[in-house]
């Protein structure tokens, strides 16, 4: 163990051991892999998936929930204790949370996969016990936020949208055994809308106001512009979920343009961020980071041509693709390829001679510049395979993808094979 | 920002992160420090120790005005060059 890490006591206390947050990234790397995988062999149903039980809705929850959601858990158990000065009492509610949602997951995308309707009722509680678990650790925590207001606007507002989607991913699997809904497609699209660009989207810009600056060295985004952009993100929000439930599509047209507008503003800022900065060259994951920005506009243009049908027959599955895809995989894997190596660093010894951290070691690792290219190449190859409506195109594109992911896979258990003499607790 | 015998001391506390990561980066950098930095913070700065790791300086949390390494009331991180 180093001088510093010594040193730190009883701060250090605020970090949790490396195998809490490290569980749930290993667990993310594994269902990006079997992610891929699944659209490598059923290609020819997700190009033109409009919905329904498959394949395609187990890949696209491998992505959301087996991805998105468990990194997103593991991130914030272990940096929002810190950044809020909140210590967590004990550990044991976050290994529950790993333990209901992890098996919970497997079991409902299993389940989505063999259109086993008996399977989704019983994983779909099993999950949803340890996600709003989870909720609680989550407000425990941001309701000691008073220091990052902006921050915990966004965690609060996230927070709501995951305990909706929920609500609704459990009533889409109740009506998949005994059909109670009227529309099951709206309140899917309105699932997607509050998993996506609720709990998902505002965790990745709430996040944004503190992890750009720290990775650019910059002051944080002006306070003023920061709530105006939550204000218009959280009221594109309410607007499209209501617009989906409800079937309306001025309401959706809204949603999509109070939603760009959000989008402009927060890009706005980001880019102040980057300007303003003290590092300009922020590697390979600041291109991911970019191209996720770049794909934030794009997936509201998409949605919004897709409402009038000037998106393609695959419009809307475009949309969604584009959403889950192209903005939050993309900005996840750039700043999840950062967080990884700075928590090991965390608990690996500096050299006695202070020096290179293991940081600075991993950032140009080859698997990620394979992982880079592949996930770029993938994206716009299943793009065009959606456009196409052509399965051939859209099977080189996820093998492309799987590649991706084992490149990405590999770099995960580098990261934590670093991390094994300092003995994982 | 004062100093006494054996360090330079900045106060960092009120500020929203990542302001007391960058003030203290920008310290370091702009040469103002000789040997020791001391930081008053809110809290744990932890993604500046990577940077300080690069920048070949090592830190350490030291005990503030509870007794403890963790006070209500902040943390106290000094901050050393490497051989010093």
């Amino acid at each position: 163990m180093s001088i510093a890490a010594t040193f730190l006591g009883g701060a250090k206390s605020r970090l949790l051991p490396p195998s809490i947050p490290f569980r749930f990234f290993a667990v993310a790397a594994i269902f990006h892999v079997l992610m891929w995988h699944v659209l490598l062999t059923r290609a020819g149903e997700a190009v033109g998936f409009h919905g329904g039980l498959g394949s395609t809705l187990a890949a696209v929850h491998l992505l959301a929930l087996g991805i998105l959601v468990t990194t997103a858990i593991g991130a914030s158990v272990q940096l929002l204790p810190v950044a809020t000065r909140r210590a967590l009492v004990t550990i044991w509610p976050i290994k529950l949370v790993f333990w209901l949602t992890v098996p919970g997951m497997i079991a409902l995308i299993g389940g989505m996969y063999t259109a086993q309707t008996s399977i989704l009722i019983p994983a779909a509680v099993i999950t949803t016990a340890g996600l709003l678990l989870f909720c609680g650790l989550l407000a425990d925590n941001l309701r000691r936020a008073s220091g990052i207001p902006v921050v915990a606007a966004y965690g609060w507002a996230a927070l709501v949208a995951l305990v909706l989607v929920i609500a609704l991913g459990v009533t889409l699997a109740i009506n998949d055994e005994i059909g109670v809904l009227p529309d099951h497609s709206a309140v899917a699209l309105a699932h997607l809308i509050l998993g996506g660009f609720g709990f998902m989207g505002l965790f990745v810009l709430g996040f944004s106001h503190i992890l750009v600056p720290m990775f650019a060295l910059a002051s944080a985004p002006a306070k003023r512009p920061s709530i105006a952009s939550f204000a218009t993100a959280s009221a594109a929000l309410v607007l499209g979920t209501l617009g989906a439930l409800i079937g309306s599509r001025a309401l959706l047209t809204a949603a999509t343009l109070v939603g760009l507008a959000a989008a402009a503003v927060h890009l706005w800022l980001m880019y102040r961020v980057l300007k303003t900065g003290m590092r300009k060259r922020l590697g390979l994951s600041f291109i991911l980071v970019r191209a996720a920005w770049v794909m934030l506009p794009a997936t509201l243009l998409v949605g919004l041509a897709a409402l009038y049908g000037f998106a393609g027959k695959n419009g809307p599955t475009l949309f969604a693709f584009l959403l889950l895809f192209g903005w939050l995989l993309t900005f996840l894997f750039a700043i999840l390829q950062r967080i990884m190596p700075f928590l090991a660093s965390m608990f690996v010894p500096t050299p006695a001679h202070g020096g290179t951290a293991i940081v600075s070691e991993l950032a140009g690792a080859p698997s990620l510049k394979l992982h880079a290219v592949c996930h770029g190449l993938a994206l716009a190859i299943l793009a065009a395979a959606i456009v196409l409506d052509n399965a051939m195109v859209a099977r080189v594109g996820s093998a492309i993808g799987l590649v991706g992911a084992m490149a990405f896979a590999w770099f995960t258990a580098d990261v934590i094979r670093r991390l094994l003499p300092a003995k994982v607790p | 920002m004062w100093r006494t015998a054996d360090a330079v001391h900045i106060d960092l506390r009120g500020l929203e992160p990542p302001e007391p990561m960058v003030a203290i980066l920008q310290t370091i950098d702009g040469g103002e420090v000789d040997t020791a930095l001391v930081a008053h913070l809110d809290r744990e700065p932890i993604f500046l120790y990577p940077e300080l790791d690069d920048r070949g300086w090592r830190h350490e949390l030291i005990q503030s005005s509870c007794g403890s390494t963790d006070c209500e009331d902040g943390v106290m991180l000094r901050i050393v060059r490497w051989g010093s």
